[in-house]
C-alpha cells in the first residue's frame, strides 16, 4: 500500500480527536482564545449541551481581515514565535490548533472587528468555515471583538456524535469549564446560557475572593479560609530556561472549613498561572493539609491558583492542556500543603452550635412554620426562642410551640448524647442547611475576607467569615461534665461544648505522632517477664513477621511462638499505663489489614499505615463517654487544646467541640 | 442486747471494719457491721462476702449478751463523732439505742440472722509466724500485684510453703517481688499453695499491732485464715494458676553493683522528675566509677544524677528502667546496702536486699 500524505481536514480531525473531545472543550478552548485576547467581558451561549451552538462572543482585541483567514488554519497563531518562547509560555493558548481542529469537526463562524491602538476599526469582517469549505471574508457588522459560533459539532464525524452525552450531562461539563476559567479571571465579566437561559452572571470585579465565591456561592463565604504565600526569592535555584531569575512561586487559596467539605473532589480548584489544571500531586497536597480534620471519604472545598515563573512549568505536556508539569513538583506540594496547613492552624474550627431559628426568619414565618423547621433540625432547637419570644410578643405565637418550652439544656444534651458521631455531623450540616434556606445570607462587599478577620462587630453573625473566630481562646473558667461524656465550659465567645473522647483522642494522637513521627523513635517499650500469648491462627502468624518493622516502631516487640500463636515480648509504656491490652489491639491490628483497611507493603503504605496504627493506639487510650473525669482531669484535658495542632477534630475528623455563642443565646432569650 | 463499750476501741474496730464493707451493695444488711456481746467481749464482724472478720475487743461490760446488724457508716460516724469515753450500747428489736452523756442515737439495723456467716478461725494452724516477720513479708510483694486479672492469676499475691520455708512472691507481668523466711513453727511440713487478694493482706497489716505477736495461718481449700490474738481475718483465694516464677528470675548476671538504698532512692526520685508519659524510662548507666541516673522529657528537658557505688563488677552498662518500679522495690527493701545485677539493656535486672528479698525489673527500651 502506498504512502500518502494525508488530506488536511484528515489531519485538523485527528488533532481535533485530541483536542476537542467534547463541547466543554470547545468552549474551553474559545474562552481561552478570548482571555488570551484582552477581554473585558465573555458572553457564551449554548444550545442543546453544545451539539448544536456554541457562540463565544467577547470584547476582546479582534483580528484583522488579514488575520482573520488565518485564524482556521492549523499551527496559525499569533501568540507564539519561536521554539524558546515554548519554554516560557504566558498565554493562555499557544499550539494555534484549536481553531482549526474545531473547525473541522463543525461549521464555525468567525467575526470579529479588531481594535487597532486602543481604536476599533471601520468594520468587521466574517468568516464561514465547515470543515474543509470555508467561504470568502465577508463585512460584519459587529461590536469590536470577536464572536465565534460553532454549529452541528462533529457533523462530520458521526463516532465522536454518538458519544456525546444528554444535553444537560455535556452543558454540566461546560458549565464546570466555565466556572473554573471564570474564578481565575474576576476582572472579566462572564455570561452564560443555555437553549437562551441565563445560567451564570459575574459581573467584574475586583478581587479573586469576590470572584470565587460568586462561583461557589455566597452561602459559603463565611466557610471559606483565603490565604495567600509568597516564597521568597532563593539565591540558589530557580534558574529559569531563559537564564533569567525566576519569578519565585506565588499561591493564593480559599480552603473551606471541614464543615463544607465534600464526598467528592469536584470542588477542588487548580490553576497554574490562571489555567485550570489537575495534579495528582497538589491534590494530595489537599488532602494532606486536612489529615485529621476530615474523615476519610470526605474532600475539602478548595481553591488553589498558583503563579509560577513560566520557565517552572511546562504546560506543552497534554493535548487539552489540562496537566502541567512542574519543573519542581515536591517544591509545589510543600509550598500548597504549608500554604494550607498555616491558615488552618491560625483557625479555631470549633463549628458554631445553632440553636433554633435565626429571630428574623421565624418573625416573617410564623409560629406554625417553627415546629416544621424544628423537624428539618431535629433535635437541635431547644425552642427556648419559641417561649421567651411567645411572651414578649404578647401571645402574637399563641401556642405556637406548645410543649417545646422547657425541654431545655438537659433534652438537647440528652439528644446530643444518644447520636452516634457521624449522625453529629449529618445533623449539624442539616443546621447549616436550615440556616442557608433561612434567607440568612451573608453579605459580601469589597473587603477580601481576611479584613473580616479583624472582627469588626457586625450584627450579621452569619454573615461573617469563621476566621474571625480566629481569636485565641481564653483558658476557661467554670468546667462542668455532663453526662460523664461531655465537657461544658465557656470561651470569650459563649459556651463551649466538648466531647471528651473525641478530644481526648485527638490529643494522644498528636503526642504519639510526634514521638514516633517527630523524633523518629519507636516508642518506649516495657519488657515483660513472660511474654503474653496471644492465640492468632496459623495464617496470620507469617502476617505479623512481615509486619514486624511496623511493631518495632511502635514498641510492639512480637514473635512466632508456635504455630498458631504469637508472644508479645515488649509493649508500649504508653498504652501499658492506658490500661490498654496488647491482645486486644494487637487482633485489632491484624483485622484492620485482613480486612485490607491498612496496607503495609511500600514506604509510603507503612508512614500512612503508622498513623492508622497511631489513630487506633490514641483511640483506644482515650478517655471514653461515660468515664468520669476528676476536675484537674477536666482541666488539664481542655487546657490542652492550647496546646495540641487541630485540636478542633479528632483525628477522624468529627468535632472535638462546638460553641454555642453568646450572641445566639442573647437572641434566643430575646435580649437583641 | 446492752453493754457499755470504750468509745476509743469500738471506733478503731468499726475503722478496720469500714475497709471491707464499703456501703456499695445493694444489699442493705451487707453494709452493716455485725456487734456480737458476748459474756466478756464484743465482737465486731465485717464481709463482703469474699474478705471477711471477726474483730474483738475486751473493752466492753456486757450486762445483756445478744447480736445485732446496723449500718456500718452511720455508726462509725457516731462513734468517732462522739465525745464520751464510753458509750451505751442497747437494741429494740432490729434498732439500736446508742447513748453518751449528752447525747441519744437511735438508729434503724437489720436482722442479724440476714447477716452472711463469716468463718471463724478452728483447728490448728498450718503455721505461726511473727508479725513482723509477716509485716516486712507483705510490704515487700503485695505492691507488686496486677490490678487486672489475666491469664495467669497474678492479679492475687502467692504464699508458697515447703515445710519450714516460705516464700511470697507477687508480679504483674513487668516485675516480680519475692521474699522468703524459714519459719519456726510448721505444724505440717507437707507443702502449701495459696494466691491471696492484695487487700486482704492490707487489712492483715492494717491489724498488726505487735511486732511480736505470733499470727497463725491456716489455708483450707478456697479459703485462707489469720488468726492475730483475739481477732481473725479470712478470705477467698484468688483462682487460678500462678505462673513459674522460678523460671523468670535470671540466672548468672554477669554485673553486679553494690550501693545504699538511700542514695539510690533519693536519686530515682529526682531523675523521675523529668519523665512523662511518653518517655517514662530512666537511663541507667553503670561504671565502675559509678552510676549515672539521666532522664530527658521531650520538650520539658533533662536530668543527670550521680550515685556512688560501694562496688561494681563486670563490663559498664546502660539499661533503662520505670523509675517507678525501682522505687517501689526501694521503699520495700528493709536493709541499707542493696545490689543490683545485670546482663544486657534488654534482659532483666534483679536487685537485692539480705538474703531475703529479690526484686526482678524488666528494663524499658530506650
Amino acid at each position: 500500500m502506498a504512502i500518502r500524505i494525508l488530506p488536511k481536514l484528515v489531519v485538523n480531525q485527528i488533532a481535533a480527536g485530541e483536542v476537542v473531545d467534547r463541547p466543554a472543550s470547545v468552549v474551553k478552548e474559545l474562552v481561552e482564545n478570548s482571555l488570551d485576547a484582552g477581554a473585558g467581558r465573555v458572553d457564551v451561549a449554548i444550545e442543546e449541551g453544545g451539539r448544536q451552538l456554541i457562540r463565544v462572543a467577547d470584547d476582546g482585541s479582534g483580528m484583522s481581515p488579514d488575520d482573520l483567514p488565518l485564524a482556521a488554519e492549523p499551527h496559525a497563531t499569533s501568540k507564539l514565535e519561536s521554539s524558546e518562547q515554548l519554554a516560557r509560555i504566558a498565554t493562555l493558548g499557544f499550539r494555534g490548533e484549536a481553531v482549526a481542529s474545531i473547525a473541522s469537526v463543525s461549521r464555525m463562524l468567525i467575526a470579529s472587528r479588531a481594535v487597532i491602538d486602543g481604536k476599533p476599526a471601520a468594520e468587521g469582517y466574517q468568516l464561514q468555515v465547515d470543515g474543509d469549505q470555508r467561504s470568502d471574508l465577508r463585512p460584519w457588522a459587529g461590536n469590536p471583538g470577536t464572536v465565534v459560533e460553532v454549529r452541528d459539532l462533529f457533523f462530520n464525524t458521526p463516532a465522536r456524535r454518538k458519544f456525546l452525552r444528554a444535553p444537560s450531562t455535556e452543558f454540566g461539563q461546560i458549565a464546570d469549564m466555565f466556572a473554573r476559567l471564570a474564578m481565575a479571571h474576576p476582572q472579566v465579566g462572564f455570561t452564560l446560557s443555555h437553549n437562551g437561559r441565563a445560567t451564570a452572571n459575574w459581573p467584574r470585579v475586583t478581587s479573586l475572593t469576590q470572584r470565587c465565591i460568586a462561583v461557589l456561592g455566597e452561602e459559603l463565604a463565611d466557610a471559606l479560609l483565603e490565604f495567600e504565600h509568597d516564597q521568597p526569592p532563593r539565591l540558589d535555584a530557580g534558574q529559569s530556561a531563559s537564564g533569567a531569575a525566576a519569578r519565585p512561586p506565588r499561591v493564593w487559596g480559599l480552603a473551606g472549613l471541614p464543615r463544607i467539605a465534600r464526598a467528592s473532589a469536584k470542588f477542588q480548584y487548580l490553576f497554574v498561572n490562571g489555567r485550570p489544571i489537575r495534579d495528582r500531586g497538589i491534590s494530595h497536597a489537599f488532602r494532606e493539609a486536612y489529615r485529621g480534620l476530615l474523615a476519610a471519604d470526605r474532600q475539602p472545598v478548595m481553591v488553589v491558583m498558583l503563579e509560577l515563573d513560566p520557565g517552572q512549568v511546562d504546560v506543552n505536556v497534554h493535548p487539552t492542556k489540562a496537566e502541567v508539569r512542574f519543573r519542581d513538583p515536591s517544591a509545589m506540594h510543600g509550598l500548597v500543603l504549608g500554604a494550607i496547613r498555616r491558615r488552618l492552624l491560625l483557625t479555631d474550627l470549633t463549628p458554631d452550635a445553632r440553636v433554633g431559628l435565626p429571630q428574623d426568619k421565624w418573625e416573617n414565618l410564623g409560629g406554625t412554620s417553627i415546629s416544621a423547621e424544628d423537624g428539618q433540625v431535629e433535635g437541635w432547637t431547644v425552642d427556648g426562642a419559641g417561649a421567651a419570644r411567645g411572651g414578649s410578643a404578647s401571645g402574637l405565637e399563641g401556642s405556637g410551640s406548645p410543649g417545646h418550652a422547657g425541654r431545655g439544656e438537659g433534652s438537647f444534651v440528652d439528644r446530643f448524647r444518644r447520636m452516634s458521631p457521624s449522625q453529629q455531623r449529618f445533623v449539624y450540616e442539616d443546621v447549616r442547611k436550615a440556616l442557608a434556606e433561612s434567607g440568612h445570607k451573608p453579605e459580601m462587599d469589597d473587603s477580601p475576607l481576611l479584613d473580616h478577620a479583624e472582627g469588626e462587630q457586625s450584627d450579621e453573625t452569619a454573615a461573617k467569615p469563621a476566621v474571625e473566630s480566629a481569636a485565641p481562646v481564653a483558658r476557661p473558667v467554670p468546667i462542668l461534665q455532663v453526662h460523664k461524656s461531655y465537657i461544658v465550659t465557656q470561651d470569650e465567645q459563649g459556651i463551649v461544648i466538648v466531647d471528651q473522647h473525641a478530644l481526648h483522642e485527638r490529643v494522644m494522637f498528636e503526642e504519639l505522632s510526634r514521638r514516633v513521627l517527630g523524633e523518629g523513635r519507636p516508642l518506649e517499650s516495657q519488657r515483660l517477664l513472660m511474654p503474653e500469648l496471644i492465640k492468632i491462627g496459623a495464617r496470620r502468624v507469617g502476617l505479623v513477621e512481615e509486619l514486624s518493622p511496623l511493631l518495632q516502631r511502635l514498641g510492639i516487640d512480637a514473635a512466632p511462638m508456635g504455630p498458631d500463636t504469637i508472644g508479645i515480648h515488649a509493649f508500649p509504656t504508653f498504652l501499658f499505663d492506658r490500661h490498654v491490652s496488647a491482645e486486644e489491639f494487637v487482633l485489632g491490628l491484624l483485622d484492620q489489614i485482613e480486612e485490607g483497611r491498612l496496607e503495609v507493603g511500600g514506604q509510603t503504605a507503612q508512614e500512612a499505615a503508622l498513623h492508622r496504627v497511631l489513630d487506633m493506639m490514641a483511640c483506644k487510650a482515650a478517655v471514653k463517654a461515660g468515664d468520669r473525669l476528676s476536675e484537674e482531669e477536666l482541666a488539664a484535658l481542655l487546657a490542652k487544646r492550647q496546646e495540641v495542632e487541630r485540636a478542633s477534630n479528632c483525628p477522624h475528623g468529627r468535632p472535638t467541640q462546638i460553641r454555642l455563642s453568646l450572641k445566639e443565646l442573647e437572641k434566643q432569650f430575646g435580649r437583641t | 442486747m446492752k453493754l457499755v463499750c470504750d468509745r476509743g476501741a469500738l471506733a478503731e474496730a468499726l475503722g478496720t471494719a469500714r475497709m471491707v464493707v464499703t456501703g456499695r451493695s445493694p444489699k442493705p444488711v451487707l453494709n452493716c457491721v455485725k456487734l456480737v456481746a458476748e459474756k466478756d467481749r464484743l465482737v465486731v464482724t465485717a464481709t463482703d462476702l469474699e474478705i471477711g472478720m471477726h474483730l474483738s475487743t475486751s473493752k466492753a461490760d456486757i450486762t445483756e449478751p445478744g447480736t445485732m446488724a446496723i449500718p456500718a457508716d452511720k455508726l462509725l460516724q457516731i462513734v468517732r463523732e462522739s465525745t464520751d469515753p464510753t458509750l451505751t450500747i442497747e437494741s429494740e428489736q432490729e434498732a439500736v439505742h446508742i447513748r453518751g452523756q449528752d447525747s441519744h442515737f437511735k438508729v434503724h439495723g437489720y436482722s442479724p440472722a440476714d447477716y452472711p456467716a463469716v468463718p471463724a478461725f478452728s483447728g490448728s494452724a498450718d503455721f505461726v509466724i511473727p508479725a513482723g516477720t509477716l509485716g516486712r513479708m507483705i510490704e515487700q510483694t503485695y505492691f507488686a500485684a496486677a490490678r487486672e486479672n489475666s491469664r495467669y492469676a497474678i492479679n492475687g499475691v502467692l504464699f508458697e510453703r515447703e515445710g519450714p520455708k516460705l516464700a511470697i512472691v507477687a508480679t504483674d507481668g513487668h516485675r516480680l517481688a519475692l521474699t522468703r523466711t524459714v519459719l519456726e513453727v510448721a505444724q505440717d511440713p507437707g507443702s502449701q499453695k495459696s494466691i491471696v487478694p492484695p487487700k486482704t493482706l492490707q487489712l492483715v497489716l492494717n491489724l498488726m499491732k505487735d511486732p511480736e505477736l505470733e499470727i497463725k495461718v491456716r489455708i483450707a481449700e478456697n479459703q485462707i485464715l489469720f488468726q492475730l490474738g483475739e481477732s481473725s481475718v479470712c478470705s477467698t483465694m484468688v483462682e487460678g494458676n500462678f505462673p513459674p516464677y522460678r523460671d523468670v528470675i535470671p540466672k548468672e548476671l554477669d554485673r553486679k553493683a553494690h550501693l545504699l538504698r538511700d542514695a539510690l532512692l533519693s536519686a530515682v526520685k529526682r531523675a523521675a522528675l523529668l519523665t512523662n508519659e511518653e518517655s517514662k524510662g530512666v537511663r541507667f548507666s553503670f561504671t565502675e566509677e559509678g552510676l549515672v541516673l539521666s532522664s530527658r522529657a521531650p520538650e520539658m528537658g533533662e536530668a543527670e544524677i550521680k550515685v556512688p557505688l560501694s562496688r561494681f563488677e563486670g563490663e559498664p552498662i546502660d539499661i533503662g528502667f520505670n523509675p517507678g518500679y525501682v522505687l517501689d522495690a526501694l521503699k520495700a527493701a528493709h536493709d541499707e546496702h542493696i545490689t543490683i545485677e545485670l546482663r544486657a539493656s534488654g534482659k532483666p535486672g534483679i536487685l537485692r536486699t539480705g538474703p531475703d528479698f529479690l526484686y526482678v525489673v524488666m528494663p524499658v527500651s530506650l
